[in-house]
């Protein structure tokens, strides 16, 4: 019943790379609370008030101020979650979200700084705020603690979407080539990780109706026929 | 809105210079960098705020160590760089030797200016040492503060000269 061929999602599933049926790395009991959750929150509203006084003062220090803020803030919060043994579901999410929050306004801000810019950041904002923000929800499919460790469902997705140089790529790599001017590679480049991006969510729902239909047999609950 | 984009670069890097003090992996040598090259105009601020925030988070450091704080999983005192070569073998001899002198105030305002400035021993643990041992505060923060003026002026002068 396995859907997938061995290099499909399917084999992800079913084969060694996949979580077995209790296995991957099992939520906790989770605190809300943590060092790792703070950082993300002061970080966001700390890049969120530069990018918005970026955006009255329609000041390019201000922005420049407001990315690093957040991209630092982002490495730092995720530093501070490992080296304390402090990754939960409620931080990845509360980390994705406040990432959207971040690139939204930081991205709003170079577009009224740079107006030539509109066409790569405005492909790169529908990519990020929908696309990747379902894709990267994805990982709640699975008893995983966030997209960190999508390896363990799928590791050709994370090493696409989440891997250290995927991420730093597919947040960084647009908005890097825009302010460099470079208007048509911005956009060359914001549609190829919008192209993956689309792949790799198709991959994904595959690979979960995969793991539902493993899973119901596995109850004796086949679908329906 | 000149006065509220000073107070935004001032605040960020403040703050940037306080958290890459206590995170290793966030070098304020890059946001240094970047902002002069992108805004040298506020270079000379971003300098002096960054080093504010580093010498801030570098006195956390000091006083947790001074106070028996838990600083975590993490071993500063105890963190020591492999050697590459035979000179990095000496320099980080030299390191243990320099840290062995902050019992006393003027040795130690060295060592501590020189951990500063060109980051040897690193300074991380240098304020962790220096917070064990009986290095008066003052000392620590204003040495701290003056070397990591300099490390950043060396870094941002080159920047906002090409840029100018």
């Amino acid at each position: 019943m396995s859907g997938g061929t061995s290099h499909g999602p399917g084999a992800a599933v079913a084969g060694s790379r996949g979580l077995p049926a209790s296995g991957g790395r099992r939520p906790r009991s989770e605190p809300v609370f943590t060092i790792a959750n703070v950082i993300t929150a002061v970080r966001t509203v700390a890049a969120v008030v530069l990018a918005s006084m970026s955006l009255v003062a329609e000041s390019m220090p201000l922005l420049v101020a407001a990315y690093l803020t957040y991209w630092a803030g982002d490495i730092a919060d995720g530093m501070v979650a490992r080296w304390r043994d402090e990754e939960t579901r409620h931080g990845a999410v509360l980390d994705i979200v406040a990432d959207r929050a971040c690139t939204t306004l930081c991205a709003g801000s170079f577009l009224a700084l740079r107006p030539e810019m509109v066409v790569p950041l405005v492909i790169f904002l529908i990519q990020f705020t929908v696309i990747d923000t379902m894709l990267t929800l994805g990982f709640l499919h699975w008893p995983v603690l966030g997209p960190n460790d999508a390896h363990l469902f799928d590791r050709l997705l994370w090493q696409l979407n989440w891997s250290r140089p995927a991420k730093a790529a597919n947040t960084a790599g647009v908005v890097l080539l825009a302010v460099t001017g470079a208007v048509v590679a911005a956009t060359v480049f914001a549609v190829a990780v919008t192209v993956l991006k689309v792949w790799s969510m198709h991959r994904l729902v595959r690979l979960v109706a995969v793991r539902d239909r493993q899973e119901a047999l596995a109850g004796g609950l086949g679908p329906d026929r | 809105m000149s006065l509220a984009t000073g107070l935004g670069i001032a605040g960020a890097s403040a703050g940037f210079g306080f958290v890459s003090a206590l995170l290793p992996g966030l070098p304020a040598e890059a946001y240094v960098a970047t902002m002069s090259a992108t805004s040298p105009g506020w270079g000379p601020l971003v300098v002096v705020c960054v080093a504010v925030g580093q010498a801030a988070g570098k006195l956390l450091l000091f006083v947790a160590a001074r106070k028996g704080l838990s600083l975590g999983r993490a071993k500063l005192g105890n963190r020591r760089p492999e050697p590459r070569n035979a000179l990095h073998s000496r320099v980080i001899a030299w390191g243990d030797r320099a840290l062995t002198l902050l019992d006393r105030p003027w040795p130690a305002a060295g060592v501590i200016l020189v951990s500063a400035s060109a980051g040897v021993p690193p300074l991380a643990v240098t304020s962790v040492i220096a917070g064990l041992r009986r290095t008066p505060p003052v000392v620590f923060v204003l040495c701290c503060l003056i070397g990591r003026l300099a490390r950043f002026t060396v870094i941002a002068v080159p920047v906002i000269a090409a840029k100018g």
